[in-house]
């Protein structure tokens, strides 16, 4: 399944990333997982599924993707890494991404969870707009009971 | 440092709890309470709740929870600022990746952005509402997370709930 619109994501346990451009952004602690190093990939980015997770579980959105060569493809990706070794110019492998344009490319080898945050702007926005749904933890469970 | 605190209960039990120790036992629910804390010393004074007091307390509520958010928003972006100084280091190869990692897992708490988990709808508006004053950037969810300590798995439920509860705003053209 290839994703390209708005607020879609993947989460896996190893995924190959392309990006013209990595930036370091900060360090996040996400919840059952633990601390996570922030990418922003810019220019062309692609981040694919090379190892599934396990459990398959799904922790930010319940519409990731998860399954073995699903790809996000967009302008702009935000990458949380579970991994307190940080990305540096020595680990990437630079090689020809796209036509002439030069690419990086990386391989995490921990949980990786790509979301698009701005699309590629030849791909018309989805219509329907895509439904953003949370995970359901039993937290939001306790909320949405209040509410009603 | 000083700092005030109120209570207004219809109950009346944090009023009791709070205000036990220093002799006070009942209190109505149009009675309000304010204590004073300065230095080392506790001021307390009550009166007869008014709708003009109580529209006070409300303002200063408010002002308390967009304080809270804000000193969250500042931790977070030198939590960002140090975390990307040192990775700067690492790349100028003024320290080595061991080094990197030492520094990041032994002062967490100085790197690490910690999500808020009692996040909740009201303050996400209120986030909202600090995000919409800034006007020279557009940001994305991902980055209002970070900015306010959001928990990754809420922050598209929050955005959700708040599309949906949106209530439209109308200009008055005097």
């Amino acid at each position: 399944m290839k994703l390209v619109y708005n607020n879609t994501s993947i989460e896996c346990a190893g995924a190959a990333i392309k990006a013209r451009k990595l930036n370091r952004t900060s360090v996040f602690r996400i919840n059952g997982i633990g601390v996570c190093l922030v990418y922003k990939s810019s220019r062309n980015s692609q981040a694919t599924i090379m190892k599934e997770l396990d459990p398959k579980k799904a922790y930010y959105n319940t519409h990731s993707a998860l399954n073995i060569d699903d790809i996000v493809q967009a302008e702009d990706l935000t990458i949380y890494i579970h991994s307190v070794r940080c990305i540096i110019a020595e680990n990437l492998k630079k090689s020809k991404g796209s036509g002439k344009h030069n690419a990086q490319f990386y391989d995490t080898k921990s949980y990786t969870a790509a979301v698009v945050c701005k699309q590629i702007p030849g791909i018309p926005p989805a219509d329907p707009l895509k439904q953003l749904e949370a995970v359901k933890t039993d937290l939001l469970a306790n909320v949405s009971n209040d509410n009603k | 440092m000083n700092s005030n605190k109120f209570f207004i209960d219809e109950d009346c039990t944090s009023a009791v709890k709070n205000f036990a120790p220093f002799g006070y036992k009942a209190v109505s629910a149009s009675t309000y309470f304010l204590s004073t804390v300065e230095n080392d010393s506790v001021n307390v004074c009550r009166g007869i709740l008014t709708p003009h007091l109580k529209s006070y307390f409300g303002s200063y509520t408010a002002n308390e929870a967009r304080e809270k958010i804000l000193i969250t928003a500042i931790g977070n972006l030198w939590k960002k600022i140090d975390y990307l100084q040192l990775s700067q280091s690492l790349d100028h190869e003024m320290i080595n990746e061991e080094e990197f990692i030492y520094e990041l897992e032994k002062f967490e708490k100085r790197y690490v952005i910690e999500p808020l988990n009692d996040f909740s709808q009201e303050d996400f508006n209120i986030a909202i509402k600090i995000i919409h004053k800034i006007s020279h950037r557009q940001f994305d969810e991902q980055e209002v997370a970070e900015m306010f300590s959001i928990p990754f798995e809420n922050v598209s439920k929050l955005i959700l709930r708040y599309e949906s509860e949106k209530v439209p705003t109308y200009r008055l053209d005097l």
